[in-house]
């Protein structure tokens, strides 16, 4: 049963088009992964779901409730973990918390209780009454976090929660998703890390250009790809005329330049083609420094759809 | 309801937290008042800018001439105040509420033959509501004048028919004689008492004028409309710090939001005040009757808080508040009277004071302060709402929710 539904959503801030027709559907108690490199709309796409931005076409019904008829109760429905630190940096943690809590009606011996949970999963109950000003980048993403599921919701939604901060603490972000998960809240989760779509995603939707390019699980998605090995190239000049003299090679389905300095090849059988690709590369001038083969991976997916890469 | 005071508390409990904020909105009104009223101790005492009145005799007798000359001398009257004498009655009280003049003196038909008579003469006052202090020192003056002249010729009509039935006063014109050297003792010793009055510091609190107490009330109401561009920028960083659009995503709506700000703004201005009043109390300033402080008070922290929502409305971001803001509270503390008393600027500018927060919250600061009741300042309370509300409008409706 679908407990997030968007039907052709549309935003448009005067002549351009952030989100152009997107149709999402989250089943409940899965963790759904909204894929795609920065602009691609997944920020815009999800303000509209939670009723920060009226859609320009389209509804989201979100637990039955229509965001445009019944944002409140979607509001309800919804806890939001923004990109940015949405939280007040003056204030304790503790402090912080309970004003969020209230935001979402809690209070009494209820607010206490869940502020002293949600503490203890973001692993900060003996740092709660510093102020959020003195914590590091990793500790307020805990707290920022921590602010979105204070009222249990129903689904919560998190916006790039990992966004620069160090892996430790990323790590403690994605075992806290996977144990909301496991207890039954459903997720839907943003970045423009792959591998961290890949990990903790059920089901993945891949955003480009405002629109919904492809949907489905992991494995629906590598098939978009084919049977093609990816091979990663680290070379001293990664460029079009290198692409060209890899794309050259017998085997070889694509040739692109994924960052500065390295070739992704698409190819039939590595296992065949890596060595005449690097013999082509060589005879053109080009050394080559490092080579990675691997199956195709979302960052393929993404390739072979857009021709570009995440990173872009 | 819950959730509009939760976020005002917050906002107050943000600014508390806040020490350069603080210092902003408490240490710096608290220095300049102190250095305002020690190094600028004569404003009002002045001998520049003389305030102009009117002088129409429309008796005629050799009794009213006495006392409009006396009242044109200006030996007499000392620097403060320049009389001149017209015939056209009309036109000066048009200039007086036009605040062209600071007051009129008539001396009305048969006020000399009242006196000859020995019955009480009342000579007319018309004054400048817009300069409450000066004009309220004026009219008792010149009702002073007014009493003493009238029991001068009173006491001098009794003696002379004393005298009269005793055959020392023959005539009536002997008589008359007697009451007008009275009246000339009286004019002449009351004006020289009026010059000093003028030029010094009565002691009746009602006429009271004092730096401290101007700075008082000047400083307080301009750092008010400096805690209102702090709720500006707090507003707006709510915005770019993704509070904002984290509060819009929880079961509250816009107005609520909105309302949570506004009370915010207003309860930091109404600790602003209170700290500030309770500060120049205790280093002796006097505010007058404390209902009606604070109701000018409440209606001026409320007219700040519109201030507040307009500069987040049209600054848009904190760097754009940040610069419109300080030029605003400003101009409005200069025009509006912060900085020297309005009836001591030039009088084409004066009307001005009554574009800005600050002159009709100072106009009936003043008023209180030289002993007027909740009443007369009832008018300047409503003004400052009506700003707060218009303000206020206007803030929302250009403000920016969206990052």
């Amino acid at each position: 049963m679908a407990i997030v539904e968007a039907r052709g959503l549309v935003k448009r801030f005067g002549e351009a088009t952030a989100v152009d027709g997107v149709d999402l559907n989250i089943e409940a108690g899965e963790v759904f992964g909204l894929l795609g490199p920065n602009g691609a709309g997944k920020t815009t796409a999800i303000s509209m779901m939670c009723g920060l931005l009226e859609p320009t076409e389209g509804d989201v019904v979100v637990d039955g409730h229509s965001i445009r008829r019944e944002p409140t109760k979607v509001k309800e429905a919804l806890g939001i973990v923004p990109q940015d630190i949405a939280l007040y940096p003056t204030l304790t943690a503790l402090e912080n918390l309970k004003f969020w809590g209230r935001m979402y009606g809690l209070s009494g011996g209820a607010l206490d209780e869940r502020v002293a949970e949600v503490l203890a999963i973001a692993g900060l109950e003996d740092r709660a009454k510093e102020r959020i000003e003195t914590y590091s980048g990793g500790m307020k993403r805990r707290i920022n976090i921590a602010a979105g599921m204070l009222h249990r919701p129903k689904v919560l939604i998190m916006d790039e929660p990992t966004v620069g901060i160090d892996p430790q603490s990323r790590n403690h972000i994605l075992e806290t998703v996977r144990q909301l998960n496991e207890s039954g809240m459903t997720i839907l989760y943003t970045s423009h890390y792959m591998e961290e779509v890949e990990t903790l995603c059920d089901r993945i939707a891949i955003m480009d250009g405002g629109k919904v390019i492809a949907q489905g699980t992991k494995d629906e998605l590598r098939t978009l790809v084919g049977d093609e090995d990816v091979i990663t190239l680290k070379v001293d000049r990664a460029d079009e005329a290198a692409c060209e003299t890899a794309a050259a090679v017998g085997g070889v389905e694509r040739a692109s330049v994924v960052a500065e300095g390295e070739l992704e090849v698409l190819a039939t059988d590595a296992s065949e083609t890596l060595a005449p690709v690097i013999q082509a590369l060589t005879a053109a001038g080009i050394h080559v420094r490092s080579v990675d083969v691997r199956e195709p991976n979302l960052e393929s997916v993404f390739l072979h759809l857009t021709g570009k890469s995440l990173r872009d | 309801m819950r959730k509009i005071l939760t976020i005002g508390r917050k906002d107050l409990q943000l600014v508390v937290r806040d020490r350069p904020a603080l210092m902003t909105l408490l240490g710096m009104p608290v220095v300049l008042i102190l250095i305002l009223s020690m190094a600028l101790g004569n404003v009002g005492k002045g001998e520049s800018n003389p305030l102009p009145v009117a002088v129409v005799d429309h008796d005629g007798t050799d009794i009213s001439r006495q006392i409009a000359d006396a009242l044109v001398d200006r030996d007499k009257l000392g620097s403060l105040l320049k009389a001149e004498r017209t015939s056209n009655a009309e036109a000066a009280r048009r200039k007086v509420r036009m605040g062209d003049l600071m007051a009129m003196v008539e001396v009305p038909k048969g006020f000399g033959a009242k006196l000859d008579s020995g019955k009480q003469g009342v000579l007319r006052v018309e004054t400048d509501p817009g300069q409450p202090l000066a004009a309220g020192i004026f009219r008792s003056v010149v009702e002073a004048l007014s009493q003493r002249v009238s029991a001068a010729a009173v006491a001098a009509q009794t003696t002379s028919r004393v005298m009269a039935e005793s055959r020392f006063v023959t005539s009536e014109a002997e008589a008359h004689r007697y009451v007008l050297a009275a009246v000339d003792d009286v004019v002449a010793d009351k004006l020289d008492t009026v010059a000093i009055t003028q030029q010094g510091r009565p002691t009746g609190r009602g006429m009271d004028f004092n730096a401290l107490d101007y700075y008082g009330a000047g400083m307080a109401v301009m750092f008010l409309n400096f805690g209102a561009m702090f709720g500006a920028f707090a507003l707006l960083r709510e915005r770019t710090e993704e509070t904002l659009g984290r509060l819009l995503s929880a079961p509250i709506s816009r107005v609520q939001v909105l309302a949570g700000k506004a009370l915010g703004i207003f309860a930091v201005g109404t600790m602003q005040f209170l700290v500030l009043f309770a500060f120049t109390r205790l280093v002796g300033a006097h505010w007058g009757e404390s209902a009606g402080v604070m109701l000018v008070a409440g209606a001026q922290v409320a007219a700040a808080t519109g201030l507040a929502l307009a500069l987040a409305g049209f600054g848009k971001t904190q760097r754009a508040a940040g610069a419109i803001g300080p030029i605003v509270i400003l101009l409005m503390a200069a025009a509006g009277g912060s900085w020297m008393p309005v009836s001591q600027m030039p009088e084409a500018v004066r009307p001005i004071h009554l574009l800005s927060i600050n002159g009709w919250s100072l106009d009936a600061m003043l008023r209180l302060q030289s002993g007027a009741g909740v009443a007369s300042v009832l008018p300047n309370a409503a003004a400052l709402l009506g700003i707060g509300v218009a303000l206020s409008a206007l803030g929302v409706w250009r403000l920016k929710w969206e990052r």
